[in-house]
């Protein structure tokens, strides 16, 4: 699908009224679908290009970086398998075979990663992960204290639940409801067939219902 | 589970995506998504159950989330293209050092091993007769008279 597609018309429906606006591109740049652009983008990286290097970390390090600090629930840790991820993506994009999306590939890199480090830290305890609680906060628009603090408690829960999942439960989940991979990326990244990924994700599922049904029913209080 | 383009959803298979998937519509299979939706508008139990699954989605979405990614980290990445490159003109200029070692060591070496091996093929020194030797050598190098003079 070409965004100019959708642009060039707007433009000239709209004229002026887009004269204040500033576009993602330039009008007439020819903008390919996601996919594809970031398969030309790995081929100029494995060329050595490093504006294309830009590109793809500028679209994926923060999904990279948000996807290992929720399996490794360690913020630092997450960091070091993003700068290997990208480290990886410098140095092997030149054997990059399209088989898999760059998208997908990204991840799997990072997800291997996690793993191995799971691995290796199991009598280690990790470091909390200071993550924003925008979701938690930034809707409220309302400033009582108690409704802040329960909402936070919340926020807590949630993420205790989490990462009390196991881990392949915690990684598809990650990806399809967090990272916003459709179920097709999901299975490429965990390397695992769309009925797999469905059992997975319903299993993680059921598990948090489990874990935060009286925090479900609170928020059916709430509402009411 | 690929389904074909558009494939009829029972209620039990619309029941199996809101367990997978959850309620937004979006994350369904888009071979499957347009008869769930239609399901969705015509069937009331497919409703219940879709509501059911959302209150669990408003509970995942308050989990804290990363917005943005810290600058320094950011920083770190983007600098990898140019410490990769200092890294490898660095591993070249050490490999390229250790060779003119190994180059110049061998260039010290060859004279050493010719002149052993010639100083053990062609020496003829003995030194079995240190005395005859020495009066050889006397003989060549004074004249005969000298050595016939009687030492005071």
């Amino acid at each position: 699908m070409l965004v100019s597609s959708y642009i060039a018309p707007a433009r000239a429906t709209l004229g002026p009224a887009l004269s204040g606006i500033e576009l993602p591109y330039p009008s007439g740049t020819r903008v390919t679908d996601p996919t594809s652009d970031d398969l030309a983008c790995v081929q100029s990286v494995g060329r050595g290009d490093a504006r294309a290097y830009r590109r793809l970390v500028d679209r994926y390090l923060l999904g990279i970086t948000r996807f290992a600090a929720r399996i490794l629930n360690d913020a630092g840790e997450a960091e070091e398998v993003a700068q290997e991820t990208f480290l990886r993506l410098w140095t092997e994009a030149a054997g990059f075979e399209p088989r898999a999306q760059p998208k997908t590939w990204l991840y799997r890199i990072a997800r291997n990663q996690c793993i191995d480090r799971l691995r290796k830290r199991r009598t280690r305890g990790g470091a909390a992960l200071p993550l924003d609680e925008g979701a938690a906060d930034a809707s409220s628009g309302e400033d009582r204290p108690s409704l802040l603090f329960a909402r936070k408690q919340t926020a807590l829960r949630v993420e205790q639940a989490l990462d009390a999942l196991p881990e392949r439960q915690r990684a598809a989940i990650t990806l399809v409801h967090y990272e916003g991979l459709s179920g097709a990326e999901a299975c490429e990244v965990l390397e695992i067939s769309l009925e797999a990924l469905e059992s997975l994700l319903t299993r993680g599922r059921r598990g948090l219902r489990e874990q935060l049904s009286e925090l479900q029913s609170f928020r059916a209080g709430e509402g009411s | 589970m690929t389904a074909p383009k558009n494939t009829p959803v029972t209620l039990s298979r619309f029941a199996q995506l809101l367990d997978a998937y959850g309620s937004d519509a979006a994350r369904w299979p888009e071979s499957e998504r347009e008869a769930a939706l239609e399901l969705l508008q015509r069937d009331a139990k497919a409703r219940a159950l879709h509501e059911q699954a959302g209150s669990l989605d408003v509970l995942l979405a308050s989990a804290p989330t990363m917005n943005e990614v810290p600058a320094a980290l950011r920083a770190r990445i983007l600098e990898i293209p140019v410490r990769h490159a200092r890294e490898i003109n660095a591993t070249a200029h050490r490999s390229r050092g250790r060779f003119f070692g190994l180059r110049l060591s061998l260039f010290a070496l060859v004279p050493c091993v010719l002149g052993f091996v010639s100083g053990t093929l062609f020496s003829d020194v003995s030194t079995d007769n240190d005395d005859d030797t020495w009066n050889e050598i006397a003989a060549v190098a004074m004249p005969t008279d000298v050595l016939d003079e009687e030492l005071p």
